[in-house]
């Protein structure tokens, strides 16, 4: 083990080198900011811990899909139709909402969790096997901004795959 | 410098880079949906049933689309065509849907430029033109290639309304064959063939695993015929069947056959006419003996006398030519294997006139040559073409180009800008199939629905949709005038049976071609419920139309002229310096309309393993007199034109011929089909068949001339012959016979025997992890396996497999995680035996990859598999050279996938990049995908056997790959794995391979003569 360890401290340096045109993509996990600002400042406090909504109301392909889904714009105007906002904070940014809705644009969220294009992660699994939305969001009910607590490197995946005798297999994830 | 500094620095300059590339990069964006979708979950594929358009067998297709793409065809299994197989043309459709060279939108010629335009002025300007040029009978001609089903119902309506002659042209319109059935049976219909219910299928030039009719419905069918039976089980074994092919080049088929004899061009009915001789047949079969038919065709006595005998005695099928027998004969060639099958007995069993199925197109040559004449006149005033391309496909002597011009006002439907659409003035490019609405009748009684998978990827309308439009736009046809057209029965003596009989709604009035298609499926989904189970099946499979539209706007010219069953002419001088030139289309390229697609172009040719060009084959001892080898450049000479190809040294074609294949040459269509190639139907003369007015392919004598220049041959695959090396192993039928008899003799060791002991299934079980529940294995049949290469595209399609060009396939940096390796062994008797191996990744328990990566970026996995880890790979391609099976490919470049065919790209698969090592993966995705399915509920679940298959395995039309669990014991692949023809290629090496061969059966001839004895 000690040697292919070398092997591959070694090995990544050049690699870098290498292969400059995919650093972009490929190292955006690592790039992205922690909780950038979104178009639109959506609250999961509100939505989550006041209004009680379960993770997988909007997020509803979480446990069918590699994809968790983030909501069409149509099922935030399911209730934005009539709810308008308490306060003027929440009116401006409700008010956005509809603005995005009457142009007929999909609100352009920025990403915060992603893994690199090498890796195929996919959410199905990871329900069926009782892993917990917050293990690796963070306690999202609780974040006004959404940020990224886990850092999502591959050491931090093989740990818990390995706490909990979940593949740790190579091929789990890359192919 | 010290190594410590160098690496420092080299790690300062690397996070630099990265650094680099975060600023410009940046945060991704997340775009949601705007309204949900019904049918669309993110990450989860949508599957939908359609039919594949390209050639005229009309297969079922399940198309995968991703978030509203697609991204993969697969055979629909209900299909009752192709049974969930598929061609190689038809795994890479859908880079046909995102060439990149497509027309983006309506254009109109201005002068010499072509400018963009609108739908709406497009449509009037067709409207007004036609409008104004309809009144003078015979002034519009609207020219289509084969068309059934509703769209056929439409073209005819339309065109008995606007006054217009609708003409079908398609090059490969098998008129003989309904010519000759016209003269024996009185029914002018392409009859189905029961292959499978056959034990002697004899097949007179007709290619019936590769191009001709249905191929992949024929390929499926000879797979279950000639199989080896009882392999799996204890009992039911009974002799396989046998293959004999007939014809002067070594085709693909012929290449599959158990015997190919090689007659001289242009005589190969002889023998079938003098089989039926043997067998008591009479007329013109009574004046042909074996032995005349020996001296005119160089075919011993003896050999006929043989065939004979095995037709008479079996249940056998003889199958008439396409292509390789459409020569001046070609009439007579077919009334004379119908008169073989008359002979024995195969008419009304094997060869059912009953169920036509679709493909011929009556008088389909002789209407466009008639076509050209009117067009030189001037008479015509306004030309349509929608999907045909007859400036490329026709041959220049008939003028049909120049003809053209005679025409003020021509249209393309063509999505392509090709050869004929650069003679339009008007291009309104219809959509792909794959974003169309349609159905098709691939034979009579199956009706199968052609729906869109996708929206339009451009600004492109349905053709059926367009002429609607124009239809109104004229005015003054109105409903009375649509009526009076249905009161004729459209479709004039050849009555338009693939459209329902009872049709309320579906007249011209509909508004728009959606709408006429469901009216006119309105009899067969009366209610939505019905509509809904029709997509979700793919069609109806019995109670169909019960025939097919049959003819072209021509009236056929039916005469009685005598037959004349004398070999074939060829145009030319028959001395030494001349050769008979044999053309033929090829798997992937057809008749040059699927030249723009990269993966095609790029796809080996089963019999040379050519690609990218057009090549000439000529027999090696013919290269040797004179003084040329592969990649030599000739010029090829008839006395009607001249092309320059290199050569390639082919055993399979006779020393008196050579042979191009079609459809490459084209001067438009894109990037990777203009100049590329050459057109060896510029050779051709204009000429037709006597009686069936057929277009003559083979009729040319050329010269070679050296021209002393040289191209790099660019051939897939370096050698022929393996050397005694045991990659593809046979089994005499003798032998088997034998041990079925209970005289089981052990067989000479294989070549190369190794002091090991033998590869087994329970070996490749101790090389996966003892706790785990799989051994990923398969079990591959080289007796199976036609080398049609459906495979190779589909593991491309699914794997995201770059083409890499013309110039690094000639420094064999071609990317195929599958090939098919094509090997001639020498007959005991003479002639030349061909294997086919599909050669991918063994997955072996004693991988000479692994240990030599320096970076642990392949291993074994608990499974078996041999991953390869591209994130860890840096490129060193230490695996690929000590890979003994020479299955493992690199990135030497990061490969381009121009906008839109990056849409096509599996997102279930990682794109690889310049200095990645990749190889097969036994479609890894799939299993994860399957284990997913299958744990959801209980953990410990394990996959069952058949829940899903690789690529490979899923489109071969044979059967030959079969993927499963070694670990399984009733998996197929691990009870083939264990029977009597298993054995590991390059055993000797004992890397303990996953994969397990099973044995070419050959002396199937023999062995039938001998158990007659």
């Amino acid at each position: 083990m000690r040697i292919v360890a070398f092997g591959f401290r070694v090995a990544v340096l050049p690699a870098l080198i290498l292969v400059p045109s995919a650093c972009g993509d490929v190292r955006s996990a690592v790039t992205t900011s922690d909780a950038p600002e979104q178009p639109v400042e959506f609250m999961h406090t509100v939505h989550v811990q006041q209004d009680r909504i379960p993770c997988a109301y909007c997020h509803s392909s979480a446990n069918m899909s590699e994809e968790a889904g983030i909501p069409a714009l149509g099922t935030c105007m399911g209730c934005h139709r009539f709810i308008q906002g308490t306060s003027p904070d929440f009116q401006q940014e409700i008010q956005k909402v509809m603005e995005f809705w009457a142009d007929s644009t999909p609100i352009p969220w920025v990403r915060v969790h992603s893994v690199p294009e090498f890796v195929q992660f996919t959410h199905e699994p990871h329900i069926d096997a009782g892993v917990t939305c917050a293990a690796c969001h963070g306690d999202v009910a609780s974040m006004e901004r959404v940020e990224r607590v886990a850092p999502l490197t591959m050491g931090w995946c093989v740990e818990c795959h390995r706490d909990r005798g979940a593949p740790d297999d190579c091929a789990a994830c890359h192919f | 410098m010290e190594r410590r500094d160098f690496l420092r620095l080299l790690g300062v300059t690397g996070a630099g880079t990265l650094t680099a590339c975060d600023a410009k990069v940046g945060p991704q964006s997340l775009i949601p949906y705007l309204v949900p979708q019904e049918d669309i979950t993110p990450g989860v594929p949508t599957w939908y049933a359609s039919t594949c358009r390209e050639c005229p067998a009309g297969c079922g297709v399940h198309v995968k689309t991703r978030e509203g793409r697609v991204i993969k065809l697969e055979g629909n299994p209900e299909n009752p065509v192709n049974r969930g197989k598929l061609c190689a043309r038809g795994q890479s459709a859908h880079q046909n849907l995102y060439d990149p060279d497509r027309l983006k939108g309506p254009q109109r010629l201005d002068g010499r430029r072509y400018l963009d335009v609108g739908w709406e002025d497009a449509v009037r300007m067709l409207a007004e033109r036609i409008g104004a040029e309809r009144e003078e009978p015979g002034s519009v001609v609207f020219l289509t290639g084969l068309q059934t089903g509703t769209r056929a119902r439409l073209y005819r309506e339309w065109a008995d309304v606007v006054g217009a002659d609708w003409v079908m042209f398609e090059p490969f319109a098998h008129e003989a064959i309904l010519e000759a059935n016209r003269r024996v049976f009185g029914e002018a219909v392409l009859p189905s063939y029961d292959i499978e219910a056959a034990e002697l299928v004899i097949s007179f030039g007709a290619d019936f695993l590769e191009t001709w009719v249905s191929p992949v419905r024929y390929a499926r069918q000879w797979s279950r015929m000639h199989a080896v039976k009882g392999l799996e089980a204890e009992d039911g074994r009974r002799p396989p069947g046998i293959m004999i092919s007939v014809e002067p080049r070594l085709s693909m088929t012929a290449a599959n056959a158990d015997e190919w004899i090689a007659p001289r061009p242009g005589t190969e009915f002889l023998i079938a006419l003098a089989m039926a001789n043997v067998l008591g047949a009479g007329g013109e079969a009574a004046e042909w003996p074996p032995a005349r038919a020996a001296t005119a065709t160089g075919v011993p006595v003896e050999t006929i006398e043989r065939l004979a005998a095995l037709f008479g005695e079996r249940r056998s099928l003889a199958l008439p030519g396409g292509v390789a027998t459409a020569h001046s004969r070609a009439t007579e060639a077919n009334v004379a294997v119908n008169l073989l099958n008359q002979a024995g007995g195969a008419v009304g069993d094997t060869l059912r006139l009953t169920t036509p199925v679709t493909g011929a197109v009556e008088n389909s040559y002789r209407s466009v040559v008639d076509l050209t004449t009117r067009l030189k006149t001037g008479r015509v005033r306004a030309i349509l073409f929608s999907e045909t391309n007859p400036v490329f496909t026709l041959p220049p002597g008939l003028g049909f180009a120049e003809a053209l011009r005679q025409v003020p006002f021509r249209v393309s439907f063509s999505p392509v800008f090709d050869e004929t659409a650069a003679h339009c003035h008007l291009l309104l490019p219809d959509h792909t199939p794959l974003e169309s609405w349609g159905d098709w009748v691939p034979e009579a009684g199956v009706l199968s629905i052609v729906q869109p998978a996708m929206r339009p990827v451009f600004n492109t309308r349905s053709t059926p949709d367009v002429l609607l439009q124009a239809f109104r736009g004229m005015g003054a046809a109105r409903a009375g005038e649509v009526r009076t057209a249905e009161g004729e029965a459209p479709g004039g003596e050849a009555p338009d049976v693939a459209a329902p009989a009872v049709a309320p709604a579906a007249t011209l009035d509909a508004a728009s071609w959606p709408e006429y298609l469901r009216a006119a499926w309105a009899d067969r989904a009366p209610d939505e419920h019905a509509w809904a189970e029709v997509l979700r099946s793919g069609g109806v499979w019995q109670g169909g139309p019960a025939g097919m539209v049959a003819a072209g706007a021509a009236p056929g010219v039916a005469t009685e002229a005598p037959l004349d069953f004398a070999p074939a002419e060829f145009d030319g001088p028959a001395d030494a310096e001349s050769y008979v030139l044999h053309v033929y289309p090829q798997i992937a390229m057809y008749d040059g309309r699927t030249a723009n697609r990269a993966w095609l172009q790029e796809l080996p040719d089963p019999s040379t393993t050519a690609c990218w060009q057009t090549w000439v084959e000529i027999h090696p001892e013919t290269a040797r007199a004179l003084g040329i080898a592969d990649g030599d450049v000739v010029a090829v000479e008839s006395s009607h034109g001249r092309v320059e190809a290199p050569v390639i040294a082919y055993p399979g074609v006779r020393p008196d011929s050579v042979a191009m294949p079609l459809g490459r040459g084209h001067t438009r269509m894109g990037r990777y089909a203009g100049g590329r190639g050459v057109n060896p139907v510029e050779l051709l003369p204009p000429t037709s068949e006597r009686h069936s007015g057929a277009f003559v392919y083979q009729s040319v004598r050329v010269r070679l001339t050296p021209t002393g220049a040289w191209l790099p041959p660019l051939k897939h695959q370096g050698e022929d012959r393996q050397h005694d090396r045991g990659i593809a192993q046979a089994v005499s039928a003798l032998a088997l016979a034998e041990a079925a008899n209970g005289h089981a003799e052990h067989e000479a060791a294989a070549p190369g025997a190794a002091p090991h002991e033998p590869m087994t299934v329970e070996r490749a079980i101790r090389d996966a992890d003892a706790d785990s529940p799989y051994r990923w294995g398969m079990a591959i049949s080289v007796d199976a396996c036609t080398g049609c290469q459906a495979c190779v595209a589909a593991c491309a399609a699914e794997n995201n497999l770059p083409f890499v060009g013309p110039e690094r396939v000639a420094k064999s940096r071609q990317m195929t995680w599958l090939r098919i390796e094509r090997f001639f062994e020498e007959k005991a008797g003479g002639g030349i035996e061909t294997r086919h191996v599909p050669m991918l990744c063994q997955h072996c328990g004693a991988a000479p990859c692994e240990p030599v990566c320096p970076v642990y970026a392949t291993y074994h996995n608990p499974e078996g598999l041999n991953v390869q880890v591209y994130n860890r790979c840096v490129g060193t391609r230490y695996c690929s050279n000590n890979c003994p099976y020479k299955v493992r490919y690199f990135n030497w470049f990061t490969y381009e996938w121009p906008e839109p065919l990056n849409w096509g790209l599996n997102p279930d698969v990682t794109v690889r990049e310049k200095g990645v090592m990749e190889k097969c993966t036994y479609c890894i995705q799939r299993i994860n995908a399957a284990k997913i399915a299958v744990t959801g509920d209980d953990p410990d679940a394990v996959i069952p056997d058949g829940a899903f298959q690789t690529a490979c395995q899923q489109t071969c039309p044979t059967d030959a790959i079969v993927f499963g669990n070694l670990k399984d014991p009733g998996s197929r692949a691990a009870r083939l794995a264990r029977g009597p023809l298993a054995y590991s290629a390059l055993d000797v090496l004992n890397t303990r391979p996953a994969n397990f061969y099973l044995k070419q059966v050959n002396q199937r001839v023999e062995a039938a003569a001998e158990a007659t004895r």
